[in-house]
């Protein structure tokens, strides 16, 4: 063999044993930072008069935007679960977006729209706005029928026409535990600074659902949905905790988060030109704020759930782990001179780089290091012994942070109450380890490579529904939780 | 040491770690399951003894409570869950009077840890113990957050004219989110020291906030203070003057006041005058079917408003009005003006709309 080969295998072996160690140092720091504040927050709870918060007429109301493309069998049902929410003042605004599957038929009769004028209270470039609506059985619907224009835009009209002075994106599909609002509204309240703050999703396979409530919540019997809430858990409770407390949080999912309405507004609304509109917004608040010298308080926090159906195939799966990649690969690139920019604190000198590094580019040096690794053992430049011993390091690892979560979810939220729930989850734990985890990083390196050839699109794509039913939660067919995203 | 052998360590290391982790993981869930047996336990203990109003069942419970975090917040999910009666508050006192739980509360609320202090707070409040507005009085000013807006909360289950007068003062001070304070103010017990510091008060702000916490527990007492700032006080006094009137009443006193305030300058105040009139419907008083004819009439004129905030509330209050605003809708389908048309036609579809839902 060529020393020149040989020498250019073993560097690389050594650029992938540092970024294992960089990356593992990371993640062990950020759970030690998330476990903190997590016994922290459950310790500070019974200070705080949530329920003062849902009832007094004088908190700050919401409005809940609800964009829909094609979500005819789930939207009725979606909806009474979120006009049924425990908080005093809220108005639900759906936007159809330009809906072909009769969507807006099947809201005329569910809710017995009835055409009204609607002024917008903000100037945000959208397509146009067929008509606006309002409900005849529930006062604090409204509709809004738009020509299509993808998820963005559809916000973008909510945030238009929007009345309250928070406004809370969700997805259709998705269903808010009776006191989320209230929990993310407090903070609001408590801390004027707050700009957005965001809860964890979590899945609701398996679990129990009747009449858009959850009604028990249970691991589901699918595999591919439990690796999937052991990767939520990770994310949300391993990482988004620790970085929301160092104030550089970069996503709040598209499936739930609040926002100050007037914040959005000043920065332009979502942006309808990119995947991932969510982590687009929060980067550009974080920008725009700070080049304007205004504070960005954006805050994560742990238990006010959202629930969504996570995908059960795995071609969907890849499918959404695609789009999230190619959105935080775009968002990246758009605030690229974000990076090493003092300017930006310590959002633009770690955040943004360590996203760069470990989020953007992570899967494929990950991917490329299994490659490299395999051919340096076979072509002899790595011995076996070291080889074992750094995989089972590099196991060993990811065991650790996995259970340190695991750990955390037990000690402050305990969602999955059974013995055997928990069993599940240890066992998925290990699972993910072997198999799981390598082709997620591959369906990312895939989804860099989608992008550097210049594919992909900005739609809202082909959506399976099957909605929340009134037993069980789906589990037959195939749903893209397009933007409930962790940052894995 | 070789490289091999380093790795070989760290793996050790780490899987040794990991197993540490499982069996605390396993030990969490364990032990989170007895906690919550003990707490469920415990609480249904203190709740029994809180029904049962007995010193002597009491007077062990409060020995618990000494310096317990989690027995102090099982007692206010028991205190919670049993209505508060002048006889549970006396058991509670006499057993207190041996036990002398309020003196280590107050040396708790002046501890270092934030949590303890708050709790401090509302135990002392909803247990009716000796020197606890005092307590609450002085954590109003912490250094936390959520330990002034415990305090905040203590103060309002405490309920009396020194508790009132404490989070006015607050409220002057600006210690804390002023929404947060008139909505415990916004409640009967308050209304004496709310009433009297209206009275006093020659800060528009304070006076605001004042009249919200009124619009949250209306008191006709305050009538004419009310009527004479929606007329004569700054901007912000008139929107909440106005809004305040429409849950006061009477009908036939205030809907006169709050037709003039459609005609204010400021288009805020129309619009509350106008949402105001919709919130005063009251079918059952003899002379509301003559006061609602009036006020249908000045609400139609309000559909034509220049400003959409106040043809919105307007088309919402005559559709509030029964049988005098619907006539008014139907009359403006052929008023001359392009708004007041529209939202006539909007409110009679939304009115069918909600009479054929049911």
């Amino acid at each position: 063999m060529i020393p020149e080969a040989a020498n250019l295998l073993v560097t690389y072996n050594w650029m992938m044993v540092a970024y294992f160690l960089v990356i593992n140092v990371s993640f062990t720091l950020l759970a030690i930072i998330g476990w903190r504040q997590v016994k922290e927050y459950v310790r500070r709870r019974p200070l705080r008069d949530y329920k003062q918060v849902s009832r007094s007429p004088l908190s700050m109301p919401v409005t809940i935007l609800v964009p829909c493309y094609n979500e005819a069998p789930v939207i009725a049902d979606s909806l009474r679960s979120l006009l049924r929410s425990n908080f005093a003042q809220f108005e639900v605004m759906v936007i159809n977006d330009g809906s072909s599957d009769g969507t807006m038929d099947e809201l005329r009769r569910e809710f017995a729209l009835t055409r009204i004028e609607r002024i917008p209270r903000a100037s945000i470039e959208t397509k146009p706005v067929v008509d606006c609506y309002a409900s005849g059985t529930d006062a604090g619907l409204v509709v809004i029928d738009k020509v299509n224009g993808g998820k963005a835009d559809a916000l973008n009209v909510g945030l238009r026409y929007a009345a309250f002075p928070l406004v809370c994106a969700m997805d259709a599909d998705t269903m808010l535990d009776p006191a989320a609002l209230s929990r993310l509204v407090w903070e609001f309240e408590s801390s004027p600074e707050t700009v957005a703050a965001g809860g964890i999703v979590r899945i609701v396979n398996g679990s129990r659902v009747e009449n858009g409530r959850l009604v028990s919540v249970k691991t589901p019997k699918s595999l591919l949905a439990n690796l999937q809430i052991m990767e939520y858990l990770r994310a949300f409770l391993g990482g988004r905790i620790a970085w929301s407390r160092l104030g550089m949080l970069l996503i709040i999912s598209g499936a739930f988060g609040i926002f100050r309405r007037d914040a959005l507004v000043e920065v332009g609304g979502w942006d309808p030109t990119t995947v991932g509109e969510d982590a687009e917004l929060v980067l550009r608040l974080h920008r725009v704020r700070s080049d304007r010298g205004q504070t960005c308080r954006i805050v994560f926090f742990p238990d006010p759930i959202c629930w969504t159906e996570a995908p059960e195939s795995l071609k969907t799966l890849v499918r959404q782990r695609d789009r999230w990649q190619r959105g935080l690969m775009e968002m990246l690139i758009r605030h690229r001179s974000m990076l090493f920019r003092r300017k930006y604190g310590r959002v633009g000198t770690l955040a943004v780089p360590y996203f760069a590094v470990f989020e953007a580019f992570g899967p494929i040096l990950e991917v490329t290091g299994y490659l490299v690794f395999l051919v340096s053992l076979a072509l002899g430049v790595v011995s076996w012994p070291l080889a074992l011993a750094f995989l089972g390091l590099s196991l060993s690892f990811g065991l650790v942070i996995s259970f340190a979560t695991l750990l955390m979810e037990e000690r402050a939220f305990q969602r999955y109450p059974s013995w055997g729930d928990l069993g599940k989850l240890v066992s998925v734990a290990v699972i993910e380890n072997f198999g799981y985890r390598q082709l997620m990083a591959l369906a990312r390196s895939r989804a860099i490579w989608t992008m550097w050839r210049g594919r992909g699109t900005h739609t809202w794509g082909d959506m399976d529904r099957a909605g929340f039913g009134s037993v069980e939660a789906p589990a037959t067919q195939p749903v893209e939780a397009e933007l409930a995203r962790p940052e894995i | 040491m070789r490289l091999i052998d380093v790795l070989l360590l760290l793996v050790g290391g780490t899987f040794v770690v990991w197993l540490l982790m499982t069996l605390m993981v396993v030990s969490s869930k364990a032990g989170r399951d007895r906690r919550e047996r003990v707490s469920k336990e415990r609480r249904g203990r203190y709740r029994d003894a809180l029904e049962a109003a007995s010193s002597a069942q009491l007077e062990p419970i409060l020995r618990e409570l000494f310096r317990n975090e989690g027995a102090q917040v099982d007692m206010l999910a028991a205190l919670d869950a049993v209505p508060r009666s002048g006889r549970t508050i006396q058991a509670l006192r006499e057993a207190d009077r041996i036990q002398q739980l309020s003196e280590a509360l107050e040396y708790q609320s002046c501890g270092e840890e934030p949590v303890p202090r708050g709790i401090s707070a509302l135990l002392l409040a909803r247990m009716g113990l000796n020197r606890c507005t005092q307590v609450a009085e002085g954590l109003l000013r912490d250094e936390d957050p959520d330990v002034r807006l415990a305090a905040c909360s203590a103060l309002a289950k405490i309920g009396t004219n020194a508790a009132a007068r404490s989070l006015i003062q607050s409220l002057r001070d600006g210690t804390m989110p002023a929404e947060r304070l008139i909505e415990r103010l916004g409640a009967p017990w308050a209304n004496d020291e709310v009433l009297l510091a209206l009275g006093e008060s020659d800060d528009p702000h304070l006076r605001t906030a004042l009249v919200r916490a009124l619009g949250l527990a209306p008191d006709r007492r305050a009538l004419d203070m009310l009527v004479n700032l929606s007329a004569h006080g700054e901007d912000e006094e008139r929107i909440s003057a106005v809004r305040t009137l429409g849950s006061t009443g009477p009908a036939d006193k205030v809907v006169p006041v709050l037709c003039s305030a459609l005609t204010d300058e400021n288009p805020a105040v129309r619009a509350q005058a106008a949402r105001a009139i919709g919130a005063l419907s009251d079918p059952s008083s003899p002379t509301w079917l003559e006061r609602s004819v009036v006020a249908a009439e000045r609400l139609r004129g309000c559909l034509g408003d220049e400003n959409w905030w106040v043809r919105a509330n307007a088309a919402t209050a005559l559709r509030s009005l029964g049988m005098a605003g619907k006539q008014q809708l139907i009359d403006a389908l052929d008023d001359p003006d392009e708004f007041s048309r529209d939202r006539a036609r909007e409110s009679l579809a939304l009115l069918n709309a909600r009479a054929t839902a049911g």
